[in-house]
């Protein structure tokens, strides 16, 4: 799995390949959560590769989700595939998380929600 | 283990048949040389020394026989100087004289004086008196007789006609004492002519007994040969006058007549083996001294000085193969001993520790090195033994989580043999690894049935914990009779409380009106579950959607309703299944299994379920089985009769609810 890190401004960017399932899924969810835990509060997934996502995958979206809630960061997941972002869906993740069509726009979402 | 099923042969012998090899046939090789060489010299120099002491003995011998010879000479040249004198006029003044000198001269036989015809009287033709030794004393006869008539002999003629000396050839005396004589005569002159011959007779005997001692050690013998080539002496007496050299080794009689002094390696003239002969004049070549020495005991002393060599040598080598070997095998023994120790230790002997004898510096490294390498192995078997212990307990403790977690899922099958309404059957085929599907089905009361199938995200003890707390918590709300959407949005609100671990729970929950058919069916992140139709007909019944559980509190969990006809089944199911993954990486999909349902959906639940499960194995194939495999199927057959009426109210006495097979 390859995972790359950009940061930009204070939005850590990270994207990720186009596999995420149960053999991938604790490299990643090891990444994103070290990277919150590092201090980033502002946290964009790019999901343009992302072509395969399965329950073990979705959980690291919900776990780092859930932490930056609670801590008061912001997490937005972008460029996401029709059918990763059907599965999305399904799950009911766009309920509870934010997921925008590109990169552009979520960048937008964190300018204008910027804490003060 | 290899090793040892390669052939000695492979390794090109054992060490000390290199040794061997490389040291020992050098040095045979060298002595092999030395032998050779020294035995040639020796030869040589035995051959040199034995020509030199032949020849040496020959001419002494000869020198010996010559002097006998030269002393005896003298006789009948006195005789001759006397008669040349004049002084012996009369046949008596001759006799007396001759007899005188025969008495005088013991080691002569007989004495002659023979005048030429009518040389001495002018009567008398032929005149020869002769003293000769009889066993008496000295007896007397004229030789001038009829019978004899000397002036025919050799003795007479020969030195007349060549006006001086000469020794005659050897005869055979059968008139005077039967021995073989050799006569000297010496002619003598009255006025310038020849007027007679004086002899003296020698008997052969006497040369005999000085050739007699000619027996060289080394088993030789001595021999004379007359000017013809006749024997006079020889060891074997039948041959002395009667047989010629010639007749046994013409080449050396060639020699020996020739007067010629020298040596031969040739034949033995008497017996039949080679030898070396050395041979000597005497007498200015009227005799001929031969002396024989057999080859074999000249070459003896060589033969065994070559014999002590060789076994010398043998014996060296010996010592030296018997010291490589020595040497070889005390190399070889630490070694030996090590090869062993490596076997023993191979068969799982750890213990063992080897402490070499007198081993070189070398073996001493190897040995030191090797009970190191059996310690460090003794210790990573016992960090093996400790790690594999730690992990069966962990895999124990797994597979008893995975029992333990599999036994929450009902599996007693027909599950409700007395109601006739609806059957239900599923199969969950777990993988390896704990996963978190999970399945349920029960009675809220006597006509409503819930059936549910749901997965945990994530894998391992916390799934399985989690699966088991949604599993009680749903059916804690479900059968309590709350609305269904109620009931689901409690389970999510308490799900939330469990755990900040990101894990979610997709459900599809259902409940069935049995009477009725009116199956409401809440989707909360699953999969659509399908529809099979009385008539054949396959479709996902898509609706009822919200969102999986456990992911953010106050969620609200839409429900649909569909009508079902008698006959109608609804198949529900795992991303196990749709997931599946064949040998080259495709997913089993939806699509596929709605094929398969098309297939059978006509038939009993209990094939439906095992189907779907073995058409999915068989698109894996050997595929590691990544997820749980989870499907249920459930029929409704259609309203029973007696519940037209009062539906609700009387089986419910009959059966009341029944407990799950949990």
């Amino acid at each position: 799995m390859q995972i790359q890190e950009q940061k930009q401004a204070d939005v850590m960017i990270v994207t990720i390949d186009d596999h995420l399932d149960t053999a991938a899924a604790p490299g990643f969810e090891q990444r994103l959560l070290g990277l919150i835990d590092g201090g980033e509060r502002k946290v964009l997934v790019d999901c343009g590769p992302l072509e395969y996502v399965n329950s073990a995958g979705l959980k690291v979206f919900l776990l780092a989700a859930k932490k930056l809630e609670t801590i008061g960061g912001q997490f937005i997941i972008c460029s996401l595939a029709p059918s990763v972002l059907m599965i999305f869906e399904m799950i009911g993740f766009t309920r509870i998380m934010k997921i925008l069509p590109s990169r552009e726009e979520a960048l937008r979402e964190f300018g204008t929600t910027a804490p003060a | 283990m290899h090793s040892e099923r390669i052939g000695a042969a492979d390794l090109k012998g054992t060490l000390s048949a290199r040794l061997i090899l490389w040291v020992g046939l050098p040095a045979a090789l060298v002595f092999a040389a030395v032998v050779a060489i020294a035995s040639l010299r020796s030869f040589r120099r035995v051959s040199e020394q034995a020509q030199a002491r032949a020849q040496a003995m020959a001419r002494q011998h000869a020198a010996t026989v010559e002097g006998i010879l030269r002393h005896v000479e003298k006789i009948p040249e006195m005789i001759a100087l006397n008669m040349e004198q004049g002084a012996l006029d009369t046949p008596e003044k001759v006799e007396v004289f001759l007899r005188l000198a025969v008495e005088k001269n013991p080691e002569i036989y007989g004495s002659a004086i023979a005048f030429k015809p009518f040389g001495f009287k002018a009567d008398v033709r032929d005149y020869g008196p002769y003293w000769y030794r009889e066993q008496e004393g000295l007896a007397f006869v004229q030789l001038g007789n009829a019978d004899y008539n000397y002036p025919r002999w050799d003795w007479y003629r020969r030195p007349r006609d060549l006006g001086r000396a000469i020794w005659t050839e050897p005869f055979y005396d059968d008139g005077g004492g039967n021995v073989v004589m050799i006569t000297r005569a010496v002619p003598f002159r009255r006025q310038e002519q020849f007027w007679g011959i004086a002899t003296i007779d020698m008997p052969v005997a006497r040369i005999s007994d000085a050739m007699k001692s000619i027996i060289t050690d080394v088993g030789g013998y001595g021999f004379l040969v007359s000017k013809e080539g006749r024997f006079i002496t020889h060891p074997d007496p039948k041959l002395i006058m009667n047989h010629h050299l010639d007749e046994v080794n013409p080449g050396l009689a060639a020699k020996m007549k020739g007067g010629e002094d020298g040596w031969m390696v040739t034949e033995d003239p008497w017996r039949n083996q080679p030898a070396w002969i050395a041979y000597s004049p005497i007498l200015d070549g009227a005799l001929s001294l031969g002396i024989v020495f057999p080859r074999e005991a000249v070459i003896a002393e060589a033969r065994q000085l070559l014999f002590e060599m060789l076994g010398l040598g043998v014996l060296g080598l010996a010592l030296l193969g018997g010291g490589i070997v020595l040497v070889a095998r005390s190399i070889t023994r630490p070694l030996r001993d090590l090869s062993g120790a490596a076997r023993e230790v191979a068969h799982g002997n750890l213990d063992l520790k080897i402490h070499p004898k007198d081993a070189t510096e070398e073996v001493f490294q190897l040995t030191e090195s090797f009970n190191k390498m059996t310690r460090d192995l003794q210790m990573r078997m016992q960090e093996l033994r400790y790690t594999t212990t730690i992990k069966e307990r962990l895999e124990g403790e797994l597979s008893a989580a995975r029992s333990i977690q599999m036994s929450l899922l009902p599996k007693v099958f027909p599950a409700f043999p007395d109601r006739p309404e609806f059957d239900v059957h599923a199969v969950v085929r777990p993988a390896r690894e704990v996963g978190g599907d999970f399945y349920d089905f029960f009675l809220i009361d006597e006509r409503r049935l819930c059936v549910l199938i749901g997965d945990v995200s994530g894998k391992g003890v916390p799934a399985a914990i989690f699966m088991a707390v949604a599993k009680a918590l749903i059916k804690a709300n479900v059968a309590t009779g709350l609305p269904l959407p109620l009931a689901i949005g409690h389970v999510n609100d308490e799900l939330c409380e469990e755990a900040d671990s990101g894990m979610f729970v997709t459900l599809l929950s259902a409940v069935l009106d049995t009477a009725t058919g009116i199956f409401e069916y809440c989707n909360a992140g699953h999969l659509s579950p399908f529809i099979l139709g009385a008539d054949s007909s396959v479709a996902p019944l898509d609706g009822g959607h919200g969102p999986a559980l456990a992911l953010a509190k106050g969620l609200e969990f839409p429900t649909a309703r569909h009508q079902l006809n008698a006959g109608d089944s609804i198949f529900l199911f795992t991303d196990g299944v749709t997931e599946a993954l064949s040998t080259e990486r495709d997913f089993y999909t939806p699509q596929r299994l709605q094929i398969v349902l098309r297939d059978v959906c006509s038939l009993p639940v209990q094939r439906i379920t095992r189907s779907v499960v073995q058409d999915v194995r068989a698109f894996a194939r050997d595929q590691d089985q990544a997820d749980d495999i989870s499907v249920l199927a459930l029929r409704w057959i259609g309203p029973v009769e007696t519940f037209d009426e009062d539906a609700a109210t009387v089986p419910a006495k009959k059966s009341p609810v029944r407990p799950t097979t949990v």
